[in-house]
């Protein structure tokens, strides 16, 4: 059965409308804006880069690179600890595996602002971690650097999005044909060998997406580090949201924003590129 | 009365001597079920054996134990003499190509037949002079650079065999490995795995449900039930003298004559079937034992003058099914006697062939092969 092309396109409407309208629009939109200026809090069209120019201060640069950094640790920690778990969750675990599964997407069903707000009780100076440190008598003072600091902001974001990097690796995990593990230790290989050598590179594309679906909103998070990271840990998204909400910077904001999507965008499309495994239909 | 079973003596002993792999009352149980069940058994070197059976008997279970990849409860299985129980794999002399190949996706052909040699600290240049080598014997050169999911099956397949034998093993194991081929080039592959068993002279233990293939490819064929060895033997032995029915049937069609042995004599055992008195050889059996006579289709003669000849009987055609080369035709004869034979389809008979006809059929003493009859119509007399 061949489909003509024409017969397609009344299909693809409802679709490409929506995506107009809620997506391309939005975005041409704060393209436009980005070169405008603001003046008596109203936009003045016109055309300007200094909202641009304005991001290559040292403060500005310095919340871009901190943004991103947070971002990639976050990512990178997510991994780490995620792999293990969606590993021994998909080649390990049988009976309790769906109550696991459960346990782990449990946390996403409360809001991410009370898991903030409980990593703030939990690290704060009379917080579980200081009673605990306290009472095991390795500190008498308090921990101050626990709460408002890069630590506090990562540590509540790995919670946050961990989730979304097992997922996607116990899926590629979980259909990962045991045979070739098997024909791998026939072959003469370890189990650590068949692990590097096998499991490992098939779970790329797992890996990938898991990566992707952690960086991206941590990247562009507000919520945490505004509770946890306060003043000092300035994070992008809370530039942005102060740019349009408390100084009316709807230009400069925009030129924020659109600078944080092409960062994620580039970084998205190289995580692609490492998660296509050659051979992989 | 005696006991019918276990008087028969399993034909084509496997001689020990030049076995290779011995298997030594091997049992092995997954849970409650019992897959192996006290299995002792010797393959000699250098053939081709096919372990024969349905789906769940046991068969796959044997061979992944003979390549290490379960371990028997208990027993012992001896690969050249050395019992190989707690050996890993790269210790053994086994290689295993799996059913639906296993080849590595995200490698090239050239890197999955390296692999085993990677794992054996091999210089790189041996490594890759062995893997052409390897790769022009099974004619899959040019596709070095390939990934499997570039490939037909049939080449999937010779890949799969050349990443096995690259490592030169004393046996391949091979898991139904032409279950996923279409008839075709199923038919070629056989042919192709013959002729690499012959000329790499390795011992190959071959899995299959599929009786033609066994029968085709196998120096030995051991057919297996339930988790027990039914039969083992040449092809010949098992298609011609079954030990038992279940033997019989699995590897082709049988028309069968309930019977009780009257006399031995030298041309074999007379028999008193409801269709009349046959003459048909067999193992030890004695007068008065209640049997099974059985015939093959293609070996029942068709005569269409009636003779009154020994070992014939007069029968109708019920049915007749053309199936190119030959005929299946169904007849009944005396007492609702059915008998099944084939006879080609060009031969002068077959114009005799007309349903509602009566012909007269000759069982010949060497093709009537007599099996005991099945154990459970027999257990009330059994008793000692």
């Amino acid at each position: 059965m061949r489909t003509g092309r024409s017969s397609i396109v009344p299909l693809l409407t409802p679709a490409t409308a929506w995506f107009g309208l809620f997506f391309a629009l939005p975005i041409a939109a704060m393209l436009v804006v980005s070169f405008w200026v603001v003046a008596n809090y109203q936009l003045v069209p016109t055309f300007t880069l200094t909202n641009y120019t304005k991001l290559a201060q040292p403060l500005y640069l310095s919340i871009i690179v901190r943004t991103f950094a947070i971002a990639t640790i976050v990512t990178i920690l997510a991994a780490l600890v995620g792999y293990p778990v969606a590993y021994y969750l998909a080649r390990r675990l049988k009976r309790l595996r769906v109550f696991v599964l459960t346990l782990i997407v449990l946390p996403l069903w409360t809001s991410y602002l009370v898991r903030s707000f409980a990593w703030m009780l939990v690290l704060g100076t009379s917080g579980a971690f200081n009673w605990f440190l306290q009472g095991i008598g390795v500190t008498d003072q308090p921990v101050r650097w626990f709460l408002y600091t890069e630590f506090a902001v990562i540590i509540a974001l790995v919670h946050i999005y961990l989730p979304f990097f097992i997922l996607p690796v116990f899926a590629v995990l979980d259909k990962l044909d045991d045979r070739l593990l098997e024909a791998s230790s026939d072959l003469g290989a370890s189990p650590w060998t068949s692990f590097w050598t096998v499991t490992l590179p098939l779970s790329r594309p797992g890996i990938s997406t898991g990566c992707l679906l952690v960086f991206i909103p941590a990247a562009g998070s507000y919520v945490s580090p505004e509770l946890l990271g306060g003043p000092s840990v300035l994070m992008i998204g809370s530039v942005i949201a102060q740019q349009f909400g408390l100084v009316f910077e709807y230009a400069f904001g925009s030129a924020l924003a659109l600078t944080l999507m092409t960062g994620i965008l580039i970084v998205a499309l190289g995580l692609l590129r490492i998660g296509k495994v050659q051979g992989l239909k | 009365m005696t006991i019918l079973a276990g008087k028969i003596e399993p034909m084509g002993t496997m001689t020990a001597e030049h076995s290779l792999i011995e298997i030594d009352r091997v049992r092995k149980s997954f849970g409650a079920h019992t897959a192996i069940d006290n299995v002792s058994l010797a393959l000699g070197e250098g053939h081709f054996v096919t372990l024969l059976g349905p789906s769940g008997c046991g068969k796959t279970t044997l061979l992944r134990m003979i390549g290490g990849l379960e371990t028997p409860n208990s027993g012992s299985i001896r690969i050249a003499g050395t019992p190989v129980e707690s050996f890993s794999p790269i210790d053994r002399p086994t290689r295993m190509v799996f059913q639906s190949y296993a080849l590595f996706p995200h490698m090239t052909v050239e890197k999955n037949v390296a692999y085993g040699l990677q794992r054996r600290r091999i210089p790189d240049a041996e490594i890759k002079a062995k893997v052409a080598a390897q790769l022009d014997v099974v004619g899959l050169s040019e596709k070095a650079k390939s990934y499997p999911s570039e490939l037909s099956g049939g080449q999937q397949q010779r890949v799969a065999l050349a990443r096995a034998l690259v490592t030169k093993p004393r046996v391949l194991l091979l898991d139904e490995p032409l279950a996923a081929l279409d008839l075709k080039l199923r038919q070629r592959m056989q042919a192709e795995l013959k002729s690499l068993q012959r000329s790499a002279a390795i011992t190959f233990v071959y899995v299959t449900h599929d009786q033609h293939e066994a029968l085709g490819l196998s120096d030995r064929v051991v057919v297996m039930e339930k988790g027990r060895v039914a039969q083992r033997g040449t092809p010949a032995e098992i298609y011609h003298r079954p030990a038992n029915r279940y033997v019989a049937e699995f590897v082709g069609d049988i028309s069968i004559l309930d019977g009780t042995v009257r006399t031995i004599e030298d041309g074999g055992a007379r028999i008193e079937t409801p269709a009349g008195m046959f003459v048909a050889s067999g193992p030890t059996v004695r007068s008065g034992d209640k049997v099974h006579a059985i015939i093959r289709p293609e070996s029942v003669r068709v005569a269409v003058a009636s003779g009154d000849g020994a070992n014939t009987l007069r029968a109708t055609v019920e049915s007749a099914t053309f199936r190119g080369a030959d005929m299946l035709v169904e007849f009944r004869g005396p007492a609702d006697v059915r008998i099944q034979t084939s006879i080609s389809s060009t031969a002068p008979e077959a114009a005799a062939i007309i349903p509602g006809h009566t012909i007269t059929l000759e069982l010949p003493a060497t093709a009537l092969w007599l099996i005991p009859a099945e154990r459970n119509s027999n257990a009330s007399e059994s008793s000692p």
